[in-house]
C-alpha cells in the first residue's frame, strides 16, 4: 500500500501551516535562496542539470538543459516566465501550490531568475484562477515589504521584480510560444520555431518558460543537493511528482508521489479504488491529450519514460479514471469538443481537423455510426499529428486515435442499423 | 500597471480585465478605445484580442455570473447534468442573462478544479463538489444576499 | 554562393534565406498560400511542407517541415515530390476544402485561383465531409474591395498586409478556432489607398475588387506588360484586356520600383484606356465652318503650305509639351524644333511635386506629379516653365508657329493668346482646349496603344507595349513627328519606336549606352540622372485606426 512522498506538499499537508512569509520562514523557507545566491548562476544551472529535474508542465524536458540554451551576451534582458496557465483538463496541481504554499513556489521562481540572470520575472496565471492570483499577489506584496523583492533582492545592487500577469481564458496560451504572444499583449497564436524562446522570446529577448511545479522543486534541490533529488524515483525520472487524480475514484485529489509507483497503485491505494465498487473501464493518464489506457494496461510505472514506452505520456500528470458505466463515445465527444473550442485556428490541420473530428463523433452519438466513419475519424484525427504549428494538433490527435483503437466495441454500439 | 512591462502593449490583457471590472463586468466601445489609446495599439488589435479570449465580455452579465465547468473530469462526475439543472432552474440557457439581471450562465472548459469536481465559479469565487441540491441552495443564498 | 539540393537539383541561396524563397528564385514551384515574399513568415497554411532528408548534418528532420520557415543550410537535401509530401499536401487540401464553398462558377478568382490549381494537382478528388459548412455573411470592407468570408482559407495575408505593409491596422483576425475570421473592425470600411493589393494577395476569391467583379472571366483576358502612367512612379503593371477593352490593371513585381504593389487610383486609370468619346480619332482641320475631319495627306500638305507662306525664323517658333509624352516623343519633338526650325524654345510644365517618405514603403508609391515622364523631359534638357503665366511671357508677340504636344498649360489666357498665332498644331490623343484652338490637330495614341519608354521619378527607363488597337485613323506619335520632320527636310532614318530610342541613346548623355532590348520588362536605370530640384520629400505619418 503506497503512501504519498511529501516534498512539495510538505507544508500543505500540515494542517497548522501558516502560509504567510512568517510561517514559511519558520519552516526553513528562503534558506535555499540564500544558498543559491552564494553560488554563481552557471554553477546553479549545473546543479539543476545534475539533479535530472524534468519539466512538470507536460513536455518533461530537462530543466537544466533548457536553462543552458539561453542565449548569452545579446545585450538584451533575459526573462524567466512561469507558466501557470494550467488549463489541461484534469490538472489542478499548480493551483494547490499557488493557493496554499505561495512562498515555496516564489522562492523557486526567484532561484530560477537568479540562475538565468533574469531581472524581472513574470508569472502568467490563467484568468479564471482568481483565488490563486489573489494569493500570489498577497505573497508578492509581503516579499516586497520584507525587502526580499525589489532593490538588492538578489544581493547588493541586484534588483529583482516579479509580476503576476493574468491570462483571459485560452488553453492554447499554455503552449510556451502562444503564452509569450499573449504576454506581449497579442492574440495567443503559437509561433513558428525556430527561433526558439531561448534566443528570441518575450519581446524578442532570450526567455525561458517553466511550469509552477518545476520551479517549486528548486528549493529542495538547492538545499539537499542534486543526488537527493535523483534518489526519488527511477533512472532519468528524478524527484517527486504531483498527480491530479479525478473521475470515478473514491478519493479524488492531488497527491505527491515518487515516480516508481504504478498507475494502479495511484488509483487504488491513494485514490481508494473505483467509487461504488464498480469496475474500471479505462484511464486517461496524463491530461486530455494523452492516449487512453484500458483497465488491463494500468500496471505501468508512473514515470515519463515508462509511460512513453507504454504508448501514452505523462503530460501534466492528470489521471482521469472512468468506470464501467461510462459512455466512451460521449467522453471522446467531450474531449473533441474541448480541442475544437480551444484551437487557435491559425493552421489548417488543427482548425479544420478538430472541428471535423468533433462533427464525426457527434454523428456517432446521433446513432449514425458505421465502419467507414470509424476509419474516417481515425484518419481525420490522426492526420493532425506532426502537421501543425504547435503541439495542440498532436494533443487533439492522440485521444482520437487511441480511443478509436482501444474501444472499438463502444463505437460499434452507435453504428446505425441501416446499411453503411 | 504599465510600468511593470517593457512595452505598453504588454499590459493589454491585465488592463482589459481592469477595464472590464470597472465597467460592471463587460467592455463597452469607450473602454476599448481607452485601453487601445493607453496601450498604444489600434482598436482593431484590441478587438482581435478580445474576440480571441473567452473571458472578455461585450455584454453586461448578470449580477452573479455562474461559470459551470463541463469539461472531461467534471463531465465524468455530473458536470453536464449540473449545467442542465441550473439552466432549467433559472430558465435561461448558457451564454445568456436572466431578465431580472440577477444570474447569467456560462459553460466553461476546464477551470482547474478537477479533483474537486463538479466545480463552478460565481463571479470570482470557486465552489467545488457542487451537486444539484447544493446548487439550488447556492442560488437561494445568492438571491437573499443584499 | 552556398547551395542545397532540392529534388536532385542544386539550388543556390543567400545566407539566412528560407528553402521556399530560394526555390522560387530558382524557378521551382513549391505550392503555398500564406507565404508572401513581402510579408512576415507565419507558416500556418502547412501547404509548403517538404521532406528534409538531410538537414545538412547527415540527419533527416524528424517530421515534414514547412519550407517557408526553414532556413536553407549548405549541404541540405530536400524532397518535394515523395509519397510523404504528396500525402501531406493532399490532407491539407482536404482540410481546406471541407469548409470552402463550391463557388467556382460564380467566383472571380476562378482561373487564377491557387486553391483550384493545387486541388487539381494534389487534391484527392472526392470529399468525405458530410456535414454543413460554416457560413458567414458578405462584407463590404472598403471603398475598393469586398469580402466573401465563406471562401477565406485563413492564410492571414490580408491581416499582415494592413499591419506590416500599409501600417493602417484596419483589418484583423477575430475569434478563435474554426470560427476564426478576417474582417475590418466594427463595420468600419477601410480607407487606405492600396486596397486593391489585398485582392491580389488573397489566394482565393475571398477578397475581390469591386471594379472587376463579375465583369470577365480571367482566362479570356490577354495580358501585356506595361506601366501605370497615373503618376511619376511608373508602377509596373499588366494591362488585362479582352476584345480591345481593358478590364483591369494588375501590378507586376519589380523590386526596384513598386515591389509587388500599386495604388487604387492607379488601378482606376484602366477606365481612361477605354474612353472613346473625348479622343482625337482622326486628323482635324479648323475651317470657317468648324472642325473637319481631314486626311493625313491633306493635313500635312496644309501644314507645309502654311509654313512656306510664313517662313518663320528660329525665335518665331515655340513648342509646348506635357510630361505624358514618352522619351521618344520628347526627343523627336526637340529634334523637329531644332533641325526643322532651328528653335530651342521648347517648354514643359516644371511644377514642384511631392514625394511622400514613410516608414511604410507603399506610401511612397503615390506622388503628386500625375504625369509619367517629367524625368524624361528634364533628362533631355527641355526647358521647364513653372506656370502658364511664365510660358505666356516667353511667347513673344510675333510668334508665328506654335506646336503643342498633348495638353500642357491649358490656361484660358494662353489659349486665347494662341488664337493670335498664325499656325497652331496640336498632336494629342485627347481633345482639350488645345485641340479646339489648333488649326490642325493630329491624333496621337495612348500608352496602351503604342510601344514607348518613359522615365520615372528615380530615373528608371521603363517600356510600355502595345496592347489595344487604336483608332485606325491614328498613328503612333513618333510616326506623326517623323512625318512633320519630313515636311521640313529633316534628316531622319527612324522607322520604329525602337529605332528612335536607339538614336536617342546615342545622342543624349542621360541615355548613353541603353538598349531597347535591355530595358526588358523590368526597366533599367538611366546612365546619368541629376537630382530633381522640384522634388519635395514630405513625411507620411503612418495612420493607426
Amino acid at each position: 500500500m503506497i503512501e504519498e512522498t511529501l516534498v512539495l506538499f510538505q507544508n500543505i499537508r500540515n494542517p497548522s501551516y501558516d502560509k504567510s512569509l512568517k510561517g514559511y520562514k519558520k519552516v526553513g523557507g528562503f534558506k535555499a535562496l540564500k544558498k543559491a545566491l552564494k553560488m554563481k548562476p552557471e554553477e546553479l544551472v549545473e546543479v539543476v542539470k545534475a539533479s535530472g529535474l524534468r519539466g512538470r508542465g507536460g513536455a518533461g524536458f530537462p530543466t537544466g538543459l533548457k536553462w543552458s540554451f539561453m542565449a548569452k551576451n545579446t545585450g538584451k534582458p533575459s526573462y524567466l516566465i512561469c507558466n501557470a496557465d494550467e488549463s489541461e483538463p484534469g490538472t489542478c496541481k499548480d493551483r494547490e501550490l499557488m493557493l496554499k504554499d505561495p512562498h515555496h513556489f516564489l522562492e523557486g521562481m526567484m532561484i530560477g531568475c537568479y540562475a538565468i540572470n533574469c531581472k524581472h520575472g513574470y508569472i502568467y496565471v490563467r484568468g479564471e484562477y482568481f483565488p490563486s492570483i489573489k494569493s500570489l499577489n498577497e505573497a508578492i506584496d509581503e516579499l516586497y515589504a520584507a525587502g526580499l523583492l525589489g532593490e538588492n533582492a538578489l544581493g547588493k545592487g541586484k534588483r529583482l521584480d516579479l509580476t503576476v500577469h493574468t491570462g483571459a481564458g485560452a488553453y492554447i496560451c499554455g503552449e510556451e510560444s502562444a503564452l509569450l504572444d499573449s504576454l506581449e499583449g497579442k492574440r495567443g497564436h503559437p509561433r513558428v520555431k525556430p527561433p526558439f524562446p531561448a534566443v528570441s522570446g518575450f519581446n524578442a529577448c532570450p526567455t525561458t518558460v517553466n511550469n509552477v511545479e518545476t520551479l517549486t522543486c528548486l528549493p529542495f534541490i538547492v538545499n539537499e543537493g542534486a543526488e537527493a533529488f535523483k534518489d526519488f524515483g527511477p533512472e532519468n525520472n528524478a524527484g517527486t511528482h504531483l498527480v491530479s487524480l479525478s473521475g470515478h475514484v473514491e478519493k479524488p485529489g492531488v497527491y505527491e508521489v515518487r515516480m516508481d509507483v504504478t498507475l494502479k497503485q495511484i488509483i487504488y491505494d491513494l485514490g481508494g479504488g473505483i467509487r461504488g465498487g464498480k469496475a474500471l473501464k479505462g484511464v486517461i493518464p496524463g491530461g486530455a491529450s494523452s492516449p487512453v489506457l484500458t483497465a488491463k494496461e494500468i500496471d505501468v510505472e508512473y514515470s515519463f519514460d515508462a509511460l512513453g514506452k507504454a504508448g501514452t505520456m505523462m503530460g501534466s500528470a492528470a489521471v482521469m479514471v472512468f468506470d464501467e458505466d461510462t459512455d466512451v463515445v460521449k467522453l471522446l465527444h467531450r474531449i473533441t469538443r474541448f480541442f475544437n473550442h480551444e484551437s487557435c485556428g491559425q493552421c489548417t490541420p488543427c482548425r479544420e481537423g478538430t472541428h471535423w473530428a468533433r462533427l464525426i463523433v457527434q454523428d456517432f452519438l446521433k446513432g449514425n455510426g458505421n465502419e467507414r466513419k470509424m476509419k474516417r475519424l481515425h484518419r481525420v484525427g490522426g492526420n493532425m499529428m506532426g502537421t501543425t504549428v504547435c503541439a495542440l494538433g498532436d494533443a487533439a490527435a492522440m485521444p482520437i486515435t487511441s480511443f478509436v483503437t482501444k474501444f472499438p466495441e463502444e463505437f460499434e454500439k452507435y453504428y446505425t442499423q441501416a446499411a453503411a | 500597471m504599465l510600468s511593470r512591462y517593457p512595452i505598453k502593449r504588454n499590459a493589454l490583457l491585465p488592463l482589459l480585465h481592469l477595464a472590464q471590472q470597472e465597467n460592471g463586468g463587460w467592455l463597452s466601445e469607450e473602454s476599448i478605445k481607452y485601453v487601445a489609446e493607453i496601450c498604444e495599439v489600434s482598436e482593431t488589435h484590441v478587438e482581435g484580442v478580445i474576440s480571441f479570449y473567452t473571458m472578455y465580455k461585450l455584454k453586461k452579465p448578470g449580477k452573479y455570473h455562474l461559470q459551470i465547468c463541463t469539461c472531461v473530469p467534471c463531465c465524468l462526475v455530473g458536470g453536464e447534468e449540473l449545467l442542465e439543472h441550473t439552466e432549467s432552474k433559472l430558465g435561461i440557457h448558457a451564454g445568456s442573462t436572466g431578465d431580472d439581471g440577477m444570474f447569467s450562465i456560462e459553460e466553461m472548459e476546464c477551470i482547474g478544479a478537477c479533483s474537486f469536481a463538479p466545480a463552478i465559479i460565481v463571479n470570482e469565487d470557486y465552489h467545488e463538489k457542487v451537486n444539484p441540491e447544493s446548487m439550488d441552495q447556492l442560488i437561494t443564498d445568492l438571491r437573499n444576499t443584499p | 554562393m552556398p547551395s542545397f539540393e532540392l529534388d536532385g537539383k542544386t539550388v543556390e541561396f543567400e545566407p539566412g534565406e528560407k528553402i521556399l524563397s530560394a526555390a522560387m528564385r530558382a524557378g521551382i514551384q513549391i505550392p503555398h498560400y500564406c507565404y508572401h515574399p513581402g510579408m512576415s513568415v507565419v507558416a500556418t497554411c502547412r501547404m509548403c511542407m517538404v521532406d528534409v532528408i538531410d538537414m545538412g548534418n547527415g540527419r533527416p528532420a524528424p517530421k515534414l517541415q514547412t519550407s517557408c520557415s526553414m532556413d536553407a543550410v549548405e549541404g541540405m537535401k530536400v524532397e518535394t515530390m515523395n509519397e510523404k509530401v504528396k500525402d501531406a499536401k493532399e490532407l491539407v487540401m482536404e482540410y481546406l476544402l471541407i469548409n470552402h464553398p463550391l463557388d467556382c462558377p460564380i467566383c472571380d478568382q476562378s482561373g487564377e485561383c491557387v486553391l483550384q490549381d493545387y486541388s487539381f494537382e494534389f487534391g484527392s478528388g472526392k470529399s468525405e465531409m458530410e456535414y454543413s459548412k460554416r457560413v458567414y455573411g458578405w462584407r463590404d470592407i472598403g471603398t475598393f474591395v469586398a469580402l466573401e468570408r465563406n471562401r477565406c482559407i485563413h492564410c492571414t495575408r490580408c491581416d499582415r498586409f494592413t499591419r506590416e505593409i500599409t501600417g493602417t491596422n484596419e483589418f484583423g483576425m477575430f475569434n478563435r478556432g474554426h470560427e476564426l475570421t478576417v474582417d475590418t473592425y466594427s463595420d468600419r470600411p477601410m480607407t487606405n489607398q492600396f486596397q486593391g493589393n489585398m485582392a491580389d494577395i488573397c489566394p482565393v476569391g475571398a477578397i475581390t475588387e469591386k471594379e472587376f467583379r463579375f465583369k470577365r472571366r480571367v482566362w479570356k483576358l490577354k495580358k501585356t506588360p506595361s506601366i501605370c502612367v497615373g503618376c511619376s512612379t511608373g508602377c509596373n503593371v499588366t494591362i488585362e484586356y479582352d476584345k480591345n477593352e481593358v478590364f483591369r490593371l494588375k501590378p507586376r513585381d519589380n523590386p526596384d520600383v513598386n515591389k509587388w504593389w500599386m495604388c487604387d487610383q492607379g488601378r482606376l486609370t484602366y477606365k481612361d484606356l477605354n474612353i472613346r468619346e473625348n479622343r482625337v480619332a482622326h486628323p482635324l482641320g479648323k475651317t470657317a465652318e468648324g472642325f473637319q475631319e481631314i486626311s493625313w495627306e491633306n493635313a500635312f500638305s496644309a501644314i507645309q503650305e502654311k509654313i512656306s507662306e510664313l517662313q518663320p525664323t528660329s525665335n518665331e517658333v515655340i513648342g509646348l509639351v506635357d510630361t505624358h509624352a514618352s522619351n521618344e516623343e520628347l526627343y523627336l519633338f526637340k529634334k523637329l524644333l531644332k533641325e526643322g526650325f532651328d528653335s530651342d524654345q521648347l517648354f514643359f510644365p516644371d511644377v514642384e511635386w511631392e514625394q511622400p517618405v514613410s516608414d511604410f514603403f507603399i506610401n511612397s508609391l503615390i506622388t503628386s506629379d500625375k504625369n509619367p515622364n517629367r524625368a524624361g523631359a528634364r533628362m533631355l534638357g527641355l526647358k521647364g516653365a513653372k506656370s502658364s503665366e511664365e510660358v505666356t511671357s516667353k511667347i513673344p508677340t510675333g510668334t508665328k508657329v506654335l506646336l503643342v504636344f498633348g495638353k500642357p498649360f491649358e490656361d484660358e489666357n494662353l489659349l486665347s493668346q494662341a488664337g493670335n498665332i498664325s499656325l497652331v498644331i496640336n498632336i494629342a490623343a485627347w481633345q482639350s482646349g488645345w485641340s479646339e484652338t489648333a488649326d490642325v490637330t493630329l491624333p496621337g495614341r495612348l500608352h496602351s496603344e503604342k510601344d514607348a519608354t518613359y522615365t520615372n521619378k528615380a530615373g528608371r527607363v521603363q517600356r510600355v507595349n502595345t496592347a489595344i488597337r487604336a483608332f485606325h485613323k491614328t498613328r503612333p506619335d513618333w510616326m506623326v513627328l517623323c512625318g512633320l520632320m519630313e515636311l521640313l527636310d529633316v534628316d531622319n532614318k527612324a522607322d520604329s519606336a525602337e529605332a528612335v530610342f536607339q538614336e536617342l541613346s546615342e545622342n543624349e548623355k542621360g541615355f548613353q549606352g541603353l538598349q531597347w532590348e535591355s530595358i526588358g520588362s523590368d526597366g533599367i536605370n538611366a546612365a546619368q540622372f541629376d537630382e530633381d530640384p522640384g522634388r519635395n520629400e514630405v513625411s507620411e505619418l503612418s495612420k493607426t485606426a
